[in-house]
């Protein structure tokens, strides 16, 4: 009665929320305060599969979603990137009957790698893809180290999970329980490289023994082909194994089978086969696969562009992120023309935290000699332009501006297409936006 | 004309929060002031041989890191101990500084034993930690220097020769009281992870002085000094 009654209010507000845009955690959030055991009294006609991950969960769990769809199943998921307790409350309640039974074939949730361990506590899960685990929004997250841990704790409450992890990202590729471990890999490609060139490795020594690791190639970061020096840990035969990878005409192999995908990064690529690892595991045919991930139009928000004074501006958001942000910087240096560059630092969320020291996990040093300039904006403008001069940028392409008004001026002193790179995230960008699109 | 020559211990399990950019930068710094700089990083539980280097240097890294490491540089307690008496430079940021105190324990639980420099011990709390700081440094109290912690861990113990003078921010304990990092002969330890002598230039200042000696000549701090006092200038804002 009592969960009927709570579930009914989280609905209400749901809808409302819908109706006023509004955001997704807050109905969660109280009826997580009503009742806190809301979650246990859930029951699901179909199966649960938790994504996670430091890069790549919100594209590949909307993907998942998305092909089961399309393959004619009905599907729960938090879309919107509501990953904490709060959200999945919000998203399951709201979807399930005033009895608790949430009759879709395929809950698909997005699950925040600190939080896994709060939510398997309540529901059962029969499937956690675990994407990555890199270093990201460190304020908040600290290492990967810390992360595994809460991503093992929430494992330990799950004893009849699958898992479903990546053969070429050793961190997280450690939380193998044998016997319930399926892996997803992809062979060398066109931009794996023998040496890391990003400004981040998780990942030198093996985290079973602790002496150096070896890697045959580099996708990115220390993601890749890798063998311990000393023990028995490596790279296994995966799964599910994307092949003659095609970032022009964004085409790859599954296990052998031929699939055209909407993307072109390398990131994305891995997203691709990790979707296909779950479809595949839950009964979704390879047909149905390539027909899904056709149509999918990709997470909302996360780049686009528009005009400025006859200039392309490119925006890319990360979150504070190194990965992330070597990867944008990965993408702008394979655009064709004269480009200038500009960079949004802010202080680090809720408690505004002056620390960039996350910047110096990236790898801007390949910049040198490939941008007309480099505009430091945001509050943290200075030490950005301290970070860029450390990895070798001449001072005389570094132009600071923390006075996000005055931006404008700023980018008329410079060349090209413009890539802004946005590593706030939290909305003060936006005033940058606002100031060019004016 | 000097050749300054660093050591840099674990670089590949110590590796944090972009710390060893202090290193670069401080060969930057030190080709500014006309002189020449040697790092060397040896390979993982090579032996340590201190001889013949100014400076010696180790990050901050993960706590299993840590505290796989410790056994092997436990086995040099003698030497390590003995070159800083001597008075050769070190820089120990943020859980590295645990090596050098009694003892340290894992995330695990189990206790490591480290040597002994310093009565204090380290204590893993799987927590994450986040903090600013700004103090005002030992070597020159009418500098303003500001550090940012990132750790799972705290040191337990008095602290008897502190770096810092906090104004606000974090300390060495589980609670502030006032005194952050060590400045022991020319051991220089901080909780502040990241760049801290890229973005501090008195700090930067006083560890090329210390290096290079008559060779020291000025280097220009303009910009850092600008990033600097924006940034003690918003701890004030708060403050008012």
């Amino acid at each position: 009665m009592k969960y009927a009654f709570v579930a009914l209010v989280c609905k209400m507000l749901t809808l409302a929320g819908k109706i006023l845009g509004g955001g997704t955690d807050l109905p969660g959030k109280i009826a997580l305060k009503m009742y806190p055991q809301i979650m246990k009294k859930l029951s699901f006609k179909g199966k649960v599969i938790a994504v996670t991950g430091s890069n790549g969960k919100t594209t590949t769990s909307n993907l998942i979603a998305h092909i089961m769809r399309e393959s004619g199943y009905k599907v729960v998921n938090n879309e919107l990137g509501s990953n904490m307790k709060s959200g999945i409350t919000s998203a399951l309640v709201s979807a399930a009957s005033l009895s608790g039974k949430v009759k879709a074939d395929y809950v698909v949730l997005e699950v925040d790698e600190c939080y896994s361990r709060f939510i398997f506590e309540d529901i059962k899960v029969d499937y956690y893809l675990v994407l990555n685990l890199l270093r990201d929004q460190v304020a908040r997250n600290g290492n990967p180290d810390v992360v595994f841990e809460k991503i093992a704790e929430a494992i330990s409450k799950q004893p009849d999970m699958t898992l479903i992890l990546n053969a070429n990202e050793p961190i997280s590729m450690n939380l193998t329980i044998p016997d319930r471990t399926l892996y997803f890999a992809m062979e060398r490609t066109s931009r794996s490289t023998d040496e890391c060139v990003s400004g981040t490795h998780d990942c030198k020594i093996c985290p079973r023994c602790f002496h150096e690791m070896k890697y045959d190639f580099y996708h990115y970061n220390h993601l890749g082909q890798f063998h311990c020096s000393n023990c028995d840990y490596g790279t296994p035969k995966a799964d599910f194994l994307g092949t003659q990878i095609d970032f022009d005409n964004k085409k790859l192999l599954i296990n052998g089978e031929a699939v055209t995908i909407p993307f072109d990064t390398t990131f994305n690529m891995f997203n691709s086969i990790a979707a296909c690892a779950v479809c595949s595991t839950v009964g979704i045919t390879m047909e149905q696969f390539r027909s899904g991930i056709a149509g999918f139009k990709g997470a909302k928000g996360r780049r686009e562009s528009f005009s400025f004074e006859g200039r392309t501006v490119n925006l890319m958001l990360t979150k504070q992120n190194a990965a992330s942000l070597d990867q944008s910087i990965s993408f702008v240096l394979e655009q064709e023309g004269d480009k200038t560059i500009l960079l949004f630092v802010n202080n680090v969320i809720y408690l505004d935290y002056k620390d960039v020291s996350w910047l110096y996990d990236v790898a801007f040093q390949r910049l040198n000699g490939k941008v007309k300039n480099v505009v430091c904006s945001g509050n943290r403008a200075l030490d950005t332009a301290i970070r860029l001069k450390a990895a070798g940028i001449p001072e005389d392409v570094l132009i600071y501006e923390n006075d996000i008004t005055k931006v404008k001026d700023a980018l008329r002193r410079t060349e090209g297409d413009i890539y802004i790179l946005a590593a706030s995230a939290f909305g003060d960008e936006g005033k940058i936006i606002e100031e060019l699109k004016k | 004309m000097k050749t300054v020559k660093i050591l840099h211990l674990y670089s590949q399990a110590m590796d944090l929060y972009g710390d060893y950019n202090n290193i670069t930068v401080l060969c930057q710094r030190i080709k500014e002031t006309g002189n020449d700089v040697e790092v060397t990083a040896p390979g993982l539980y090579e032996p340590i041989e201190l001889d013949g280097y100014d400076m010696v240097y180790i990050g901050h890294g993960k706590a299993r890191n840590l505290a796989a490491i410790s056994e092997h540089f436990v086995s040099h307690a003698d030497i390590i101990k003995e070159a800083i008496e001597n008075g050769q430079v070190w820089y120990a940021s943020g859980n590295s500084r645990e090596l050098f105190g009694e003892s340290f324990t894992s995330p695990d639980g189990k206790e490591h034993e480290g040597i002994g420099l310093f009565d204090y011990r380290g204590v893993e709390t799987n927590q994450v930690f986040v903090c600013d700081m700004i103090g005002r440094p030992d070597y020159d109290k009418d500098e303003i220097v500001y550090g940012f912690a990132n750790r799972t861990a705290y040191l337990e113990g008095k602290n008897k020769y502190p770096l810092f003078d906090v104004i606000t921010g974090f300390s060495d304990g589980s609670a502030p009281n006032g005194l952050e990092g060590t400045h022991y002969k020319n051991f220089f330890g901080t909780w502040g992870i990241g760049p801290v002598l890229v973005r501090n230039p008195s700090f930067m200042k006083h560890i090329l002085k210390l290096l290079l000696g008559d060779d020291y000549k000025e280097c220009d701090f303009t910009l850092e000094q600008n990033a600097l006092d924006l940034v003690i200038a918003e701890f004030k804002d708060k403050k008012d």
